[in-house]
């Protein structure tokens, strides 16, 4: 199953081809997955649309104010784009052979039993 | 110890025969047969045996427990001394798990099992006692025990439909090993117990799983978090890693198994059954000496992973640009 990953922020914001954009929802329509996380990043920025403007407080030197607001604007694109940012999907092959050995090594039930088997290596390898 | 539980000691006892030899009877027959390790000196040679989708297997491992240290030497040599267990690999001796005993209890096997013992064949020249453990009537293992000492001399695995899957049994055994004192492990691989409430999301450590297995231990181990499980007979070990699991570099062979509505492998091992998949970025293994059917069951038990809380999202995003923007130079 190859899922939509990067392509849900696009889907989002209108930036798929026509065609694109039609295998995508198909696509959303019968993976739960890809479904989940489309709704769960449309939520957010729902979230972060309706946040209310606040006013810098007049407290704040006019001198000061402009690098405060920089700030908070780089902090808020830092933090938006830290929730709905997406790394490439990382893969990674288990490895089967070592899992086992651990598992035959745990010390629950008869050692006989538990290490006989693990003592016969069969080919775990990709 | 419930009223079931004595009843099986007490039954154990009565057709034990020779039963001045073998210690105290404990609650379940692999109990017996740990015990057994404790008191009695031997050495000898076992077949192995087990199928999968290649076909019928056998292998051959040399036995030699001598002062409660169980020496296994077959194509990897193995040592269980105490509650440690080694491993001999490329870089010498590893010391695999610790002596410290695990905090949880496994749960009662009565409590999916039943018992029933009778007299047992002849195994590498020695007459036995049976001990069957069936569930609903249908066989899932069975042990016989040498009648003079309590050692386990074969054992007889079966799945849920009640066909042979695997049979472990001695083919020669002498009473009298000479001592040999334990290796000293120059690795240490040694898992990290963690507590449930320290699991980081999307990782999961459910109490139970299906097919009635019962966590026992949770750990940090091989790259992975490793909770253990025991359903009184059979173990069972999760495995999680927070990655995706790469279908194409799997290894080869093994069958597709459906995990709930995920595409994983399986595979089977001469001790059980593994099965591998991945769902939401986060790839699960299971490992279980039990029938291929219980650890599947257990495996499709396991609920939805946890999802990430939003101060996580912003880390790992946060890490994965500064990721992306450093490999820029």
């Amino acid at each position: 199953v190859t899922h939509l990953g990067d392509a849900i922020s696009a889907l989002l914001d209108g930036e798929l081809s026509p065609a694109e954009a039609a295998q995508a929802d198909a696509h959303v329509l019968v993976c739960a997955e890809c479904r989940d996380e489309l709704m769960a990043i449309a939520r957010m920025r729902d979230l972060v649309r309706q946040l209310p403007l606040v006013p810098v407080p007049r407290l704040v030197r006019p001198a000061a104010r402009r690098p405060v607001a920089l700030v908070a604007a780089a902090a808020a694109v830092v933090a938006l784009a830290g929730v709905t940012y997406r790394p490439p999907a990382q893969t990674q092959s288990p490895p089967v052979g070592r899992f086992v050995q651990a598992h035959a090594a745990s010390n629950l039930g008869d050692p006989l039993s538990n290490l006989a088997p693990a003592a016969v290596p069969v080919g775990f390898r990709p | 110890v419930n009223r079931s539980a004595a009843t099986v000691a007490a039954g154990l006892i009565v057709l034990g025969g020779l039963a001045g030899a073998v210690p105290a009877r404990a609650e379940s027959p692999l109990d017996d047969a740990r015990n057994a390790l404790q008191h009695h000196d031997y050495s000898g040679r076992m077949t192995i045996e087990w199928t999968d989708t290649g076909g019928h297997h056998q292998a051959h491992v040399g036995v030699r427990v001598s002062k409660g240290l169980v020496s296994i030497d077959g194509p990897t040599k193995e040592v269980a001394a105490g509650g440690e267990r080694l491993m001999l690999g490329d870089n010498g001796w590893t010391l695999m798990w610790p002596a410290a005993s695990l905090n949880a209890t496994p749960p009662a096997l009565q409590h999916k099992y039943a018992i029933a013992t009778a007299a047992g064949p002849v195994v590498a020249g020695r007459p036995t006692r049976l001990i069957e453990v069936d569930v609903g009537g249908r066989p899932r293992d069975r042990l016989a025990v040498d009648t003079e000492t309590g050692v386990l001399l074969r054992r007889e695995q079966f799945d849920t439909t009640g066909r042979l899957v695997r049979v472990m049994s001695f083919d020669s055994i002498r009473l009298d090993a000479t001592g040999s004192a334990s290796p000293q492990p120059q690795r240490r691989d040694l898992p990290r117990e963690m507590r449930a409430r320290q699991l980081p999301a999307p990782f999961l450590a459910p109490r139970a799983l299906g097919a009635g297995y019962r966590r026992v231990g949770l750990f940090r181990q091989a790259g992975a978090v490793h909770v253990l499980y025991s359903d009184g007979l059979y173990s069972l070990s999760l495995f999680q890693q927070g990655a995706g699991l790469d279908q194409r570099r799997l290894p080869s062979g093994g069958r597709v198994a459906m995990v709930g509505r995920s595409v994983g492998r399986a595979y089977a091992w001469p001790g059980g059954e593994v099965v591998t998949w991945a769902r939401s970025g986060t790839t699960y293994t299971v490992v279980g000496d039990g029938p291929a059917a219980d650890v599947e069951a257990a495996a499709a038990s396991l609920p939805a992973p946890r999802r990430l809380s939003i101060a996580q999202r912003v880390r790992r995003g946060c890490r994965a640009m500064v990721e992306a923007v450093s490999g820029l130079w």
